[in-house]
């Protein structure tokens, strides 16, 4: 052996990168189709299409089907033994935000202080983040970005995990306004911080009052706000209010506390516990994003599943969920493994279908865009993949990935790039021997 | 599922149905509880038979379908086809369409331990030991038996370049924590290279030596020869009555401990992520002659994987966590196959309490992450992760003579959709389906019955002291949810653990 | 407000002058006879109606037909017939009353070279240490001997035992030094060692070993000085009678984890191990008996916990078991045939042992196990059964006179005598007036002038609540007692930026109130009125 094989190998390596480079590099091409064929079809809205065929024009699926007549001009692209399935979409978390959490000058996830309604977590995504690439190749291909400082948190938005810049990438903005519920106010009636929340909504309230009191009578308007601004469309119901809440007595509070308050659009993000008010939830069609299938019993002596069940347990009443995983820490670097959390509440009585949709259709409907994502449908963002077998099973592999009908080359992941490197390298050392 | 038949002659068979049942019936009646002191030893038959499962041995015997196994006295006893049950009562279970693996060993767990997981005042605590503060109230056990797991390493945290020394221990859930320890395994010792002994993470106002990895490797060689100085003059310490008016060498438990390991006494796991750390502490080693037994976390061993192999050092690692901190910005998921690839006895650890009740999904990944051979991806959850324990001649695989450590999966072990329906230690069924369900049930109730006793209480008017009454605050949810809402123990687990101190 | 610190301080610095409450300077005659009276001499053994000579601090004889001596005060105890026995008890021994050792901290807060701040063992209790507060305390449930125990660090140094009469140690001082007292559950501090339960238990073990180093290490030294002389470790050879057996290591255990670390890490038969137990050892009662190791037990029950509905969640299934079961510990043991002795400590008022003790025997305890654990036992093992723990001819004149039986949740203990010295408690009667409401008082401080209070009270009599404010400072009371037309209330002094008990008797006369009062700033009188009853305040 062998320098010369390594050295063949490293001349091909490069090509390959040099190769995606320039496909990379030269952007869209206008008005290709291109036809997915071969493959398994998982439209997740319908049932499987064996030997189906997507079909894919300026970023939106055209067709999708087992007898569709491909256009003339179209680039067949061969799938066969793969299973094509749409993007999963997180429906909560710091990516982008949050780079290598230890190191302070990388994470841009809480800001200080209380209110922070004015706040856009879309403005701070790194569009070049390491993590990106590592969450794509798990086929996870768009994600929801939210702010985490304070109790009101600033809006979120629905983002594509690859572009040029955050402005290219985002989906829908604003998503959602967030508030952290106090966990204090269950028990204490003098809630400070409720409170604080309760005045702010006020003042936002009277503000806009006379915003529009300014505008019917030509009057003078209040002075610019940049805070009770940013809360008018939530409180015209035109955004929901997202609740972050993790026990069930606080999440029964922030309810009944959304009530009072008659904010209508409400959706809460909560942990397992969010079970436990399920017919609740179902009877009031409250949507959930429950948080972290993964998770330990918070309660020595709950089950020692009732986190892998919490999804089962929100199908049977009738909630609409989408599952997320914890959306910080460790889980940014590994939000790649989201689609294992609903494999894991499928062998805990989640039925496969449902599974499949609490990371694609439901959450793309709870965050509404079920317009562009969360599912293989005509008129929908072509973004998908192609596994080898079930995506929700960890032992399958993501082959292929388009996003918005352009193929994403995998090995932009600098993991994938690493792991060839070394492997030729170890093995020639082997033989070296 | 199971019965209890006495096999003996043809005649009794008829009789033996009728007493069967009611053994059968008592043995399906043990019911555990969530806490160890209250939960009672399973019963130990004398004899297991499990009739036609699927076996993943462990062992080069592969995967066998539709096969039995025969637990007697604790004991594997055989592996095989058509294995006739021995005389006196036998547990009989039918395994068509189950799946039996070795019991899972995690290399690197803290979620048994009391008191803190790191002695970390000083940059050395050779003298400090785990098996002192055994946690056999841990919940954790009872959990991670659910999720399949007979054998742990308890390890010291990583706070200092040598920790303190490790405690294997069984999960005999129930039993005191001494009875926990697995009786005759090697003595280990933690140690820890890069950010956290040196402390990159931390908020000190005086900061300690070292500060850098070659201040970390300096002070691990310096204290290597402090131990051969202290046992040379131990060992020149004339015995008997030559000694008696001798002034001995004080005793120092720091430096003996670490004198063990030059003498191939004791077992080195060292926590590390980068390939230079890694290799420095290897070739350290070899000058004084020993071997790292295993490096943990060793995220990025396949970047020296030939060198540990050559070495000998095992590596037990992460699937795929990563990015945390600077030193993981590397690891990959491909870490595992290149490093068995390359000849590396390689394990998967877990680190973490909740990850540990999953190891079977984190094995399947290995498959995921550069195709390693599914049988060979159990095995770095079961007989590769009992070698570098030192304990793959007693656990780890399914073969005769070894103890009865395996699980029960309702399907492929690897697979998402599997899971675990029974989980047996020594032969006795430590977790079972059936039984946690009865168990739940249990604990309803009594919980119903003893909250409505202390509303009657709380109603006679006296104020009670009690202010706070969370279950186990430590695991109350969210006590700190100034993220994105995300848990306490979570919270805890990122930023005190995997960037400070395990 | 600063006034009023200013003023408090003034009030609380009074305290310096001992108030005397007799300004005799000499002897009183020391021959007391307790006549008609039920004899309790020890447990399970009853006198129905006796008498108890006392001569000088010494029972002079104790039986049915005792001739009174001519020199003797006589005490009748006689009662009506529908009127409960009076009763005399021993006194009772408390084995673990811990006193606060923790040195001040000096100013760079580090040891001397060569020690180590948790490692004490040469430490011993000393006259300064007086828990003159606590003496009064177990003094009023009826204890007329404790072990004074170091409370501070990993081995906290040696202890005493003591009569709790007047007059602190010099007065008092049975034995000394008795034991040696230890804990794994002290730490160093953020960052020094130890900073772990593992790293604590580290440091005791090289601390041991390093004990019996220096015994040989200094023998082989005096014997043959040509040769490097050995380090010197300060305090350690205090150790030595320890590890000897010659006097108990009386170990504090947090859980049962911990007692069977303990028993463990002293696996060496030599030691007289004891340990301080934490009332959970009904759960690890199999591994315990294993060990037949004698068991000072708390008497601390916890009180249910508060539960908000049947739906609570929050509500933990280990502590509403704990509350459930924690009365059975004491009985568990003994069934067990694990040796143990009971202990107020824990208890913030050593009086709650009784409330306990009631509950403890509802569920099935002894009454005389009860008893033996609080007199024989003690005594027995102190090495003092020839002069505690029993009535009986030569042996101390410690006891206490009740009102009825002694394992009552409040038992009436009306005195108690220590040394032959007499402490009058409070005749316990059942309450003939509801005080409850608002009383505004005057407190009249002789020389130091008037001061305003109010005494808020409330629940029923029986089980009063109440709090007093003091020129804007207000505080709990940690305990009011209605008895007959009186009421006792005390507070701890703390609460008002003092040190010790306040105690305040009030006589009760329709909305009149007027009585004395005593704290650490001495004697004061209370005169004042109600002025407001609850259901008023509902009203307002």
């Amino acid at each position: 052996m062998t320098n010369r094989d390594s050295k063949m190998n490293r001349v091909r390596i490069q090509a390959a990168l040099f190769a995606a480079f320039m496909l990379a590099a030269t952007g869209p091409l206008a008005a290709e189709v291109v036809a997915l064929v071969g493959g398994t079809v998982h439209p997740v809205t319908g049932p499987a299409i064996e030997d189906g065929v997507v079909v894919m024009e300026n970023g939106r699926i055209l067709q999708v089907g087992s007898d569709v007549e491909i256009p003339e001009d179209a680039r067949e692209v061969d799938v066969d033994g793969l299973h094509l399935y749409p993007g999963f979409i997180h429906p909560a978390t710091s990516l982008g935000l949050t780079e290598i959490s230890s190191v302070a000058g990388t994470v841009d996830l809480a800001e200080i202080g209380n209110i922070n309604a004015a706040v856009r977590a879309e403005v701070a995504v790194n569009h070049d983040s390491e993590l990106f690439p590592a969450t794509i190749a798990g086929g996870v291909l768009s994600a929801h970005m939210v702010p985490g400082g304070g109790l009101i948190r600033g809006t979120s938005a629905v983002m594509n995990l690859d572009g040029w810049s955050w402005e290219e990438m985002v989906i829908s903005t604003p998503v959602a306004m967030h508030l952290d519920f106090p966990r204090d106010s269950v028990d204490n009636e003098d809630s400070d911080e409720l409170a604080a929340i309760e005045k702010v909504l006020d003042q936002a309230r009277h503000w806009h009052k006379a915003r529009r009191a300014a505008d019917e009578n030509d009057s003078r308007p209040p002075v610019r706000n940049d805070q009770l601004e940013a809360l008018g469309p939530m409180l015209d119901g035109e955004v929901p209010l997202m609740i972050h809440a993790n026990r069930s007595d606080v999440m029964e509070a922030a309810l009944d506390w959304a009530e009072e308050q008659e904010l209508e659009r409400i959706i809460l993000v909560a942990n397992a516990d969010a079970q436990y008010l399920a017919e609740r939830l179902a009877a009031e069609d409250i949507p959930v994003i429950l948080r972290n299938v993964y998770a330990m019993p918070t309660r020595r002596w709950e089950p020692h599943d009732m986190a892998f069940r919490a999804p089962a347990r929100l199908h049977e009443a009738g909630v609409r969920f989408a599952i997320a995983d914890s959306g910080g820490g460790l889980d940014v670097a590994n939000s790649r493994n989201l689609p294992f959390h609903a494999g894991s509440a499928m062998a805990h009585g989640l039925p496969a279908e449902a599974a499949l949709k609490s990371v694609t259709r439901w959450p793309a409907e709870i965050l509404g865009v079920d317009g562009e994502l969360g599912a293989l449908e005509p008129g929908l963002r072509a973004s998908l993949f192609a596994a080898t077998g079930d995506p929700l099973e960890p032992m399958s592999r993501i082959e292929r990935v388009w996003i918005d009908g352009q193929e994403y080359d995998l090995s932009r992941k600098r993991g994938r790039e690493l792991y060839h490197r070394y492997r030729e390298r170890n093995r020639s050392v082997r033989q070296g021997d | 599922m199971m019965r209890f038949v006495k096999t003996a002659t043809g005649t009794l068979a008829g009789l033996a149905l009728v007493s069967g049942l009611a053994l059968a019936d008592s043995n399906d009646q043990w019911t555990p509880d969530i806490e160890a002191w209250n939960s009672p030893p399973p019963p130990a038959p004398a004899a297991v038979l499990v009739r036609d499962a699927t076996v993943w041995t462990g062992t080069e015997d592969g995967i066998r379908e539709s096969t039995d196994l025969l637990v007697r006295n604790g004991r594997i006893d055989r592996i095989g086809s058509g294995l006739s049950a021995p005389g006196g009562e036998v547990l009989e279970i039918d395994g068509s369409g189950l799946h039996i693996t070795p019991g899972i060993i995690d290399g690197h767990s803290h979620a048994a331990m009391l008191g803190g997981v790191n002695e970390m005042t000083r940059i050395s605590t050779a003298d400090v030991r785990v098996r002192d503060v055994i946690d056999s109230e841990s919940v954790h056990i009872y959990r991670q038996l659910a999720g399949g797991v007979t054998t742990v390493n308890l390890l010291h945290g990583s706070a200092n370049a040598i920790g303190g020394q490790n405690a294997i221990i069984k999960f005999r859930w129930g039993e005191p924590p001494e009875a926990l320890l697995f009786e005759g395994a090697p003595e280990g010792i933690k140690f820890a290279l890069g950010e956290n002994p040196k402390q990159s993470n931390w908020d000190v106002d005086e900061p300690r030596y070292p500060q850098t990895r070659h201040g970390v490797e300096q002070i691990i060689r310096e204290k290597f020869q402090q131990a051969e100085e202290y046992r040379r003059a131990l060992d020149e310490m004339p015995s008997g009555r030559a000694g008696r008016d001798r002034v001995a060498p004080r005793p120092d438990h720091e430096l003996a401990a670490i004198a063990e390991i030059l003498r191939g006494e004791r077992d080195v796991h060292a926590h590390a992520y980068r390939a230079d750390e890694m290799l420095a502490l290897m070739r350290l080693a070899e000058q004084f002659d020993f071997t790292i037994k295993t490096f943990q976390h060793v995220l990025e061993g396949y970047k020296i994987a030939p060198q540990m192999a050559e070495h000998g050092a095992g590596g037990s690692t992460f699937i795929d966590w990563w990015g945390f901190k600077y030193e993981a910005i590397d690891g990959i998921g491909y870490n595992p196959a290149l490093m068995h690839e390359a000849g590396v006895l390689t394990a998967l650890h877990s680190d973490n309490p909740e990850l540990a009740r999953r190891m079977n999904l984190e094995a399947a990944k290995a498959v995921r992450y550069g195709g390693v051979d599914e049988h060979d991806a159990l095995k770095m959850i079961t007989a590769w992760a009992a070698d570098q324990l030192g304990i793959g001649d007693r656990v780890g695989r399914l073969k005769e003579g070894l103890d009865a450590d395996f699980v029960i999966w309702n399907g492929h072990p690897l697979s998402v959709q599997s899971k675990v329906e029974q989980t047996w230690v020594d032969g006795r069924r430590y977790f079972d389906r059936a039984a946690d369900e009865r168990m739940n049930e249990n604990l309803e109730a009594e919980r119903a019955d003893l909250i409505a006793r202390a509303l009657d209480d709380n109603g006679d008017g006296a104020e009670n002291g009690n202010d706070n009454n969370n279950e186990d605050t430590d695991e109350s949810p969210g006590l700190a949810t100034h993220l994105l809402g995300y848990s306490r123990s979570e919270l805890d687990h990122d930023h005190f653990c995997i960037l400070h101190e395990h | 407000m600063r006034f009023a610190t200013v003023l408090l301080a003034t009030f609380m610095l009074a305290t310096g002058l001992p108030v005397q409450s007799s300004e005799l300077r000499q002897p009183v005659p020391g021959v007391h006879a307790l006549t008609d009276v039920r004899i309790v001499t020890g447990p399970g053994e009853v006198i129905d109606n006796g008498t108890v000579v006392i001569r000088d601090g010494v029972i002079a004889a104790v039986g049915a037909d005792v001739a009174i001596p001519p020199d003797a005060r006589i005490h009748t105890f006689e009662q009506d017939e529908d009127q409960d026995p009076v009763t005399l008890y021993p006194g009772l021994i408390e084995p673990y009353l811990s006193v606060d050792s923790e040195p001040d901290e000096d100013e760079n807060g580090q040891p001397p070279p060569g020690r180590h701040e948790l490692l004490r063992p040469d430490f011993a209790v000393d006259a300064g240490l007086w828990p003159q507060d606590r003496v009064q305390a177990l003094r009023q449930a009826g204890f007329t001997t404790a072990v004074l125990a170091p409370d501070h660090g990993l081995l906290r140094g040696q202890g005493k035992i003591v009569n709790l009469g007047e007059g602190g140690a010099a007065n008092n001082v049975l034995i000394a030094p008795f034991g040696q007292f230890a804990s794994f559950a002290d730490r160093a501090g953020n960052r020094r060692f130890p900073g772990s339960l593992m790293g604590a238990v580290a440091l005791m073990r090289q601390t041991l070993d390093d004990a019996r180093w220096q015994h040989q290490a200094r023998r082989a030294w005096q014997e043959n000085p040509a040769q490097p002389r050995p380090e010197w470790l300060e305090g350690l050879d205090a150790l030595d009678p320890v590890m000897e057996g010659q006097t108990p290591l009386v170990f504090v255990s947090e859980d049962n984890h911990d007692s069977l670390r303990i028993a463990e890490f002293v696996s060496d038969e030599s030691v007289d191990l004891v340990l301080v137990g934490h009332g959970k050892e009904y759960q690890r009662l199999d591994a315990l008996a294993e060990l037949s190791l004698l068991h000072i037990l708390p008497v601390d029950f916890p009180e249910a916990p508060e539960v908000k509905d049947e739906d609570d969640r929050n509500v933990s299934l280990s502590e509403l078991r704990h509350w459930d079961r924690a009365p059975d510990n004491p009985r568990l043991m003994n069934e067990a045939g694990i040796p143990f002795l009971l202990t107020t400590h824990e208890l913030s008022n050593p009086s709650a042992i009784f409330a306990g003790l009631a509950r403890a025997v509802e569920r099935g305890l002894d009454p005389d196990v009860a008893l033996a654990a609080l007199t024989t036992g003690p005594a027995r093992w102190l090495g003092l059964d020839d002069r505690a723990g029993q009535i009986r001819t030569g042996a101390m004149a410690n006891l206490l006179v009740v009102n009825g039986d002694l394992f009552t949740e409040g038992p009436g203990i009306a005195q108690v005598w220590v040394d032959g010295n007499r402490f009058v408690v409070e005749a316990i009667e059942p309450p003939t007036v509801d005080p409850a409401g608002t009383w505004e008082v005057t407190l009249g401080m002789g020389e130091m002038g008037d001061m305003d209070a109010r005494i808020v009270l409330s629940g029923p009599p029986t089980s009063m609540t109440g709090t007093m404010e003091v020129m804007g400072t207000e505080a709990s009371f940690d305990e009011v007692r209605v008895s007959g037309e009186r009421v006792i209330a005390r507070l701890d002094a703390a609460r008002l930026g003092g040190s010790g008990t306040i105690t305040v008797r009030l006589e009760i006369d329709g909305d009149r109130a007027r009585g004395t009062g005593s704290g650490p700033f001495g004697e004061f009188t209370v005169r004042g009125r109600r002025t407001a009853t609850p259901d008023e305040e509902e009203g307002q």
